[in-house]
C-alpha cells in the first residue's frame, strides 16, 4: 500500500503541479470576471434598488422576469418607479422571497412571478452567489443537511470553477474568459439601470427545446406555495404584493395545456395574494422568444408589458 | 452518488482505505454500511424498498431449499411476485394507468383509478433483477442459499454494481464475499486504470456528445437532415459510453478491492450481426434474459415460429425492462424484429454476398456486416432517445430531408447553412471534442481486439507510462464535462 501511496502522491504532484505551473502563465482575471458576471448582476440591482425613491414597484422572479417585462416603463405608466429584481430561476423561490423580504418598503408594490414550476434552489448556484455576493448568505434558508453540505459545494464550486477558467483559456485563448464570448449574450451589462435585461432583445431566436421538461406532466406545487405564500406577511407591512404568469410560446401551450391550466388552478387555490390575469393572458408566438420558452424579445416583452400595466390598473 | 462526482472519489478512497484497514470478520459490514450510504445519497427513503426485496428473497432462499415438491415452486413464486410487484408497482403501474386513461378517453370516460404520486427509485431494475436470480438459482439447485443475511444483504447491495449493474449471478458473487483479499498492488492498479477508463468516457467523451444531442432531440422538428443523422450517430456513442463508462468504473472499484464481477461490454460497434452485438452488449442483461426467460421459454430447441416468438417476446420484454415507455418497448421490439429478419434471410443472402466479397470472413465484408449492423443499431436507437413517439417518428421520416443541401453546403463552406446544419446552434468545439473523443474511443477499441491495452502498457519503460498517465489527465481534465452533473443514463432504469 505504501508503494501505492508513494507513486499516488509523486504522480498527483506532477499532474497538479504542471497544471497550476499553467495556471500561473495564463492567469484568468477573476476580477473581470465577476464584473461581467450575469448572476452577480444581483449586486448592481441591489444597489440601485437602495437608491431608487418609493412609491416602486418591484418585479421579482427568475429569468423570465428579468428578459421578460419592461418595469421602467410599467412604473411610468402607474406613475411608480418600476424596478426589475429577477434574475435566475435556479436560484430558488426561497431564495427570491427571502431577497423580497429585506429589500421591500411600505408603500412598493410586489410583482412576483415564476416559470411553471416552482423549484428549489441548486445548490452550487447558491453557493457561488454566496461566495461572490456575500450578502447573498442572508437568503438562503438551509436546512439542517443543507447545513452540512454547504461548506462543501463550497468548495467543489471553487475547485470546479478554477477548472473551468482553465479550460476556457486553454480552448479559447490566453486570458478570454466567458463572459467576453461574443456568442455568449448572458452579460451583468446586459441589464439597465432598471434591472431589465436587454442585451437580447433583438437577437434571432434561437431553438430552445430541451427547457421544456418541468412543464410535461401535472405536479403538485404544495410546497412551492407555501414559500410563496411567505410573502404574505408583506401586506401587514403597507406592501401589496400579487403573482402574474409568465410569458410563454402559444406552441408550447397547446402540447401542456393540461398541465400549465392545473399549475393555474393549484396556484388559484392556495395562494394567499392576488393573482393578475390567467395563463393565457401572457401567450405569444414562438418566434417572440429568444433562446428558452421564458426569455421573450422585445416584441413579446412590449405586448407582456401593456398586458401587465392593464392588470395592475385594474388591481391597484 | 454519482460516480462522476468528487463525492464519489472521496467516498471511494475512504471505503477502500477503510476496507484494507479493518480486520476480515468486520468487512463485510462495512460494504454494507457503505453501501447504504452510497444509494441513500440519492433518497433515503428507497431503501426501505431495497430492505422488503431483501429480507423476503433472503428467507424465501433459506426456504426454498429447506423444502420439497411443489411447495419449492410456491416460495419461489412468491419471491418472484414480490420482486416484480414492486417493479408493478414503482415503475409501470402509472404507465398502464395512463393508458387506461388514454383509452377511456376516447370513450368519453374519465378514469377512476387515481394515479400514484411516486418516484421511480433508483437503479430499481438491475437490484429486482439481481435479487430475482438468486433465488431463482437456488431453486435450479445452482447455488446453496446464503444463511448470513449481512452477505446476502451485501450481495444485492454491493456498491459498485448497485444502481447500474452488471447484474451479478449469486454463483459469481457471494462466495467473494466469504473471502480475505490482501491488498495487491497489482491488482488494485489494474482496478484504479479500469476506473480512470471509464471515467474518460462518460466525463470526456459521453457528456459532451450528450451537449449535440440534447440540443437536437430536445426540439428534432428544428431540425432535417445532417443533424437528425449526426445526432443519432452521436447518441449510438454517449451512450455506449455513458453505460460501459459507468460499468467500468464499477468493475473496476470492485477489483481494487479483490472482486471480479462480470463483463458488461465487449467492443459492441464492430459486431458484424445483430446477435453478436447482443452478446457484447449489456452482456448482464442479455444474460439474464437469456437464462431466465429465453431458455425457459424454450429457447431456440423449438419449432420455427415458436423460436421466431421467443426472440420476439425476450426481445420485447428486455425493452419493458429499460422503461415504462412505448418507445423502449419498439426499441426492443425493433431489435427482436432485426434478429427474426436475420434468421429468415441472411441464410439466403450469405451466399450472394459471399460472391460479391462481402461475406462476413473477408476484410471488405467483415467491415460491410460492422457498418450495417451499427446502422441497424443507430435506427432503433432512436426510439429509445427520442422523448415521444412522434419525435422518433418524425427524425426517421427526416432524415433524408434536404440532405442535399446540407451536405452541400457544409462542403462548399457556406458559413451559414454550415453552422446551421452542422453545429445547430451550439458552440464548435463541443462537436469537435465529441468526435476527438470518438476517435480515441476506436482507437483504443480497434486495437484492444488483439491485445489489452493494459498489458501493453505494463511492457513499457516507467518513463514513457508515466507519460501516457500523464497526457491522459491533462485531457481529461482539460475536455471533461466538469460540473454538468449529467447522470448515467442507465440510472432511470
Amino acid at each position: 500500500m505504501k508503494k501505492l501511496l508513494l507513486k499516488s502522491i509523486i504522480f498527483f504532484v506532477l499532474l497538479f503541479g504542471s497544471y497550476a505551473v499553467y495556471y500561473a502563465y495564463n492567469p484568468v482575471n477573476e476580477e473581470l470576471n465577476k464584473a461581467n458576471d450575469y448572476l452577480l448582476a444581483i449586486e448592481t440591482k441591489h444597489k440601485n434598488l437602495a437608491k431608487l425613491p418609493s412609491p416602486r414597484i418591484i418585479f421579482l422572479g427568475g429569468s423570465s422576469v428579468a428578459f421578460g417585462v419592461d418595469s421602467k416603463s410599467i412604473g411610468d405608466s402607474l406613475g411608480l418607479n418600476g424596478f426589475n429584481l429577477g434574475l435566475h430561476a435556479g436560484l430558488g423561490l426561497q431564495f427570491m422571497v427571502n431577497e423580497a423580504l429585506e429589500v421591500t418598503k411600505s408603500g412598493d408594490v410586489l410583482v412576483v412571478s415564476s416559470e411553471y414550476y416552482l423549484g428549489e434552489g441548486q445548490m452550487k448556484m447558491l453557493a457561488y452567489m454566496s461566495q461572490n455576493y456575500p450578502t447573498s448568505k442572508n437568503y438562503l434558508n438551509l436546512n439542517a443537511s443543507e447545513k452540512i453540505s454547504y461548506p462543501y459545494e463550497l468548495l467543489m464550486d471553487n475547485i470546479l470553477a478554477k477548472n473551468s477558467r482553465v479550460q476556457n483559456t486553454f480552448l479559447k485563448g490566453k486570458k478570454t474568459v466567458v463572459q467576453q464570448d461574443t456568442n455568449n449574450v448572458y452579460k451583468r451589462s446586459g441589464f439597465n439601470e432598471r434591472g431589465d435585461y436587454e442585451l437580447h432583445l433583438d437577437q434571432e431566436a434561437r431553438p430552445f427545446g430541451i427547457f421544456v421538461k418541468y412543464e410535461q406532466k401535472e405536479e403538485n406545487y404544495k410546497v412551492g406555495m407555501e414559500i410563496l405564500n411567505k410573502l404574505a406577511v408583506l401586506q401587514e407591512k403597507g406592501v401589496r404584493v400579487f403573482y402574474v404568469f409568465p410569458g410563454y410560446p402559444i406552441e408550447e401551450y397547446n402540447r401542456f395545456q393540461k398541465s400549465l391550466q392545473s399549475f393555474e388552478n393549484q396556484l388559484k387555490a392556495g395562494l394567499q395574494f392576488p393573482i393578475l390575469g390567467k395563463v393565457t393572458d401572457f401567450l405569444y408566438p414562438v418566434s417572440d422568444f429568444y433562446d428558452t420558452v421564458y426569455h421573450l424579445r422585445r416584441k413579446g416583452r412590449a405586448e407582456r408589458t401593456k398586458t401587465m400595466v392593464r392588470l395592475l390598473r385594474e388591481a391597484l | 452518488m454519482l460516480f462522476n462526482s468528487i463525492h464519489f472519489v472521496l467516498f471511494f478512497i475512504l471505503v477502500t482505505g477503510l476496507y484494507f484497514l479493518f480486520p476480515y470478520r468486520f468487512r463485510w459490514a462495512l460494504l454494507l454500511v457503505a453501501s447504504c450510504y452510497f444509494y441513500m445519497v440519492f433518497k433515503p427513503v428507497y431503501i426501505l424498498i431495497l430492505f422488503f426485496t431483501i429480507i423476503i428473497d433472503y428467507f424465501a432462499g433459506i426456504y426454498i431449499d429447506k423444502a420439497e415438491g411443489q411447495s419449492r415452486k410456491t416460495l419461489l413464486l412468491i419471491s418472484l411476485v414480490a420482486n416484480i410487484g414492486i417493479l408493478a408497482v414503482f415503475k409501470y403501474f402509472n404507465f398502464f394507468n395512463a393508458n387506461i386513461s388514454q383509452f377511456l378517453e376516447v370513450f368519453g370516460k374519465p378514469n377512476p383509478i387515481p394515479f400514484l404520486e411516486i418516484l421511480l427509485p433508483i437503479g430499481l431494475s438491475f437490484h429486482t433483477f439481481q435479487a430475482m436470480s438468486y433465488t431463482i438459482e437456488v431453486y435450479r439447485g445452482n447455488q446453496k442459499p446464503e444463511r448470513h443475511f449481512g452477505i446476502y444483504a451485501l450481495y444485492v447491495m454491493f456498491y459498485p454494481q448497485l444502481v447500474a449493474g452488471p447484474i451479478e449471478r449469486p454463483q459469481n458473487v457471494i462466495h467473494q464475499f466469504h473471502e480475505k483479499f490482501d491488498f495487491e498492488y497489482n491488482r488494485v492498479v489494474s482496478g484504479l486504470r479500469k476506473m480512470a477508463w471509464g471515467m474518460f468516457k462518460k466525463i470526456v467523451i459521453a457528456d459532451r456528445l450528450a451537449v449535440y444531442v440534447n440540443q437536437v432531440y430536445g426540439q428534432p422538428e428544428d431540425y432535417t437532415g445532417v443533424p437528425l443523422i449526426l445526432a443519432t450517430v452521436l447518441f449510438a456513442f454517449q451512450i455506449y459510453c455513458d453505460f460501459s463508462g459507468y460499468s467500468d468504473i464499477a468493475i473496476g472499484s470492485a477489483k481494487v478491492m479483490g472482486f471480479d464481477l462480470m463483463k458488461n461490454f465487449h467492443r459492441p460497434y464492430f459486431s458484424k450481426s445483430i446477435s453478436e452485438f447482443w452478446r457484447r452488449w449489456h452482456i448482464s442483461l442479455s444474460t439474464w434474459f437469456r437464462d431466465y426467460l429465453y431458455i425457459p421459454l424454450g429457447g431456440n430447441r423449438v419449432r420455427k415460429p415458436r423460436l421466431y416468438f421467443n426472440l420476439f417476446f425476450t426481445f420485447l420484454m428486455s425493452g419493458f425492462w429499460h422503461g415504462a415507455s412505448w418507445n423502449y418497448v419498439i426499441w426492443g421490439a425493433l431489435h427482436g424484429f432485426y434478429l427474426i429478419l436475420a434468421l429468415l434471410f441472411i441464410p439466403n443472402i450469405e451466399p450472394t454476398l459471399s460472391k460479391i466479397g462481402l461475406s462476413e470472413k473477408s476484410k471488405t465484408g467483415a467491415w460491410f456486416h460492422s457498418l450495417w449492423t451499427f446502422a441497424l443499431v443507430c435506427l432503433a436507437w432512436v426510439f429509445f432517445r427520442a422523448t415521444t413517439f412522434h419525435d422518433a417518428t418524425y427524425i426517421i421520416s427526416n432524415f433524408t430531408t434536404d440532405l442535399g443541401i446540407s451536405i452541400k453546403s457544409i462542403i462548399l463552406n457556406n458559413s451559414n447553412l454550415r453552422n446551421h446544419f452542422l453545429y445547430v446552434e451550439i458552440t464548435k468545439f463541443h462537436l469537435f471534442l465529441g468526435l476527438a473523443g470518438i476517435c480515441i474511443l476506436l482507437f483504443v477499441e480497434w486495437f484492444q481486439r488483439n491485445a489489452s491495452v493494459q498489458q501493453l502498457l505494463l511492457q513499457k519503460s516507467t518513463a514513457l507510462r508515466w507519460c501516457v498517465y500523464m497526457v491522459f489527465s491533462w485531457y481529461f481534465l482539460l475536455f471533461g464535462m466538469f460540473g454538468s452533473n449529467q447522470q448515467f443514463t442507465y440510472f432511470q432504469f
